[in-house]
């Protein structure tokens, strides 16, 4: 089974938490939507295969559109939740500079505020839902590793992360 | 005003000349701060303490993203940066303060150890390390995140020793991939 990834912010989810708002409800905190946020009534996610052997060259690719060198944290849960949910889904070219990972990318489209809403309640409740982070080193060594492999240059990365990177692999 | 003279050949000795200023300071931000290099004052800076207290305040409505940079993450270069050890204290004296956002206790503590400042590692160190005992888990974490952009083998102990008294399953969490980034 294929699974979806979208970036998040770990501190959002508190699906270990013993407590959070709305769990007599079996709902889930607001704060979630905030990384489930549309743009045109769309929302990016990425496709990760079953044995998730493209999940570090995603990570590295998704990582190296950033500013800064930091933790990334990543939502992978099963993508039958798109279909239970009635969303509608296409597989567009994502924006990384890895141009072979774009083809991973997988658009939602049309979606309306109800869907957003039962999107969090699904992937924070799904069994087979992680909530994953890699650190700050393991990022690097992501970025380094995409590097080496020839998926995207050095001088393509922001100059705040670009001088960070550069640093490390002296 | 006080002006410390203190050896800091070793990064023990660092810390516990941090450790003497925190606790002359008894849980005052410092206005003046004696800088030390090389084993000698060579400045003393005032510090606008409601300045670094505006800056946590303004970042309480900030949206942060990992990986993104933003206002509170730049005022914290520049704090660092002018102020250096008075700015380092001055931020811990924040984060320690219980009317302080909890998330943005945390980011703190993260670009605390992201920022590339030489002068101040010591007492970064030492801020993020006293940090790891904070009541707070999302504090203690972005305390864990700071010392793994130290990347500072010398925290082996402390986070170890952290790691046997941490609840938190996401704090655990960082906390193993730290350590093993640290064991190398």
């Amino acid at each position: 089974m294929a699974y979806a990834l979208r970036i998040i912010n770990r501190n959002r989810w508190g699906i270990n938490s013993e407590d959070y708002p709305g769990k007599e409800r079996r709902d889930v905190p607001a704060v979630t939507l905030l990384d489930l946020a549309v743009k045109n009534n769309e929302l990016s996610v990425w496709v990760v295969d079953a044995q998730r052997e493209n999940l570090q060259r995603l990570m590295g690719t998704l990582s190296a559109n950033r500013t800064s060198l930091d933790v990334i944290d990543y939502a992978l849960f099963g993508l039958d939740i798109f279909e239970q949910l009635e969303i509608y889904t296409q597989n567009t070219e994502g924006d990384t500079l890895d141009t072979y990972a774009n083809r991973w990318h997988l658009a939602l489209l049309h979606l309306t505020a109800t869907q957003v809403s039962d999107l969090a309640v699904r992937i924070w409740y799904s069994s087979t839902t992680e909530i994953k982070r890699y650190t700050s080193s393991q990022v690097t060594e992501f970025i380094i590793q995409s590097i080496r492999d020839n998926y995207f240059a050095l001088d393509q990365l922001n100059p705040g992360l670009q001088e960070t990177i550069k640093k490390k692999m002296k | 005003m006080s002006v410390m003279s203190v050896k800091t050949g070793s990064l023990l000795g660092s810390l516990f000349l941090f450790g003497a200023m925190r606790l002359n300071q008894a849980q005052s931000v410092p206005e003046s701060t004696a800088i030390i290099k090389n084993d000698r004052v060579v400045e003393n800076r005032r510090i606008s303490t409601k300045a670094v207290k505006d800056a946590f305040d303004h970042a309480r409505s900030i949206q942060f993203e990992n990986g993104m940079d933003n206002e509170f993450r730049r005022q914290l270069i520049n704090i660092i940066s002018d102020y250096e050890a008075a700015g380092v204290e001055a931020i811990r004296h924040l984060v320690d303060n219980r009317s302080t956002d909890p998330e943005v206790a945390s980011m703190a503590l993260r670009y605390l150890g992201a920022i590339d400042h030489p002068a101040t590692y010591r007492q970064r160190l030492f801020v993020l390390l006293h940090t790891l005992k904070h009541r707070l888990p999302i504090v203690r974490d972005g305390a864990v995140l700071g010392l793994d952009f130290l990347g500072e083998p010398e925290a082996i102990n402390d986070l170890a020793s952290a790691l046997n008294n941490e609840h938190d399953i996401d704090v655990r969490e960082d906390m193993q991939a730290v350590l093993a980034q640290l064991r190398g």
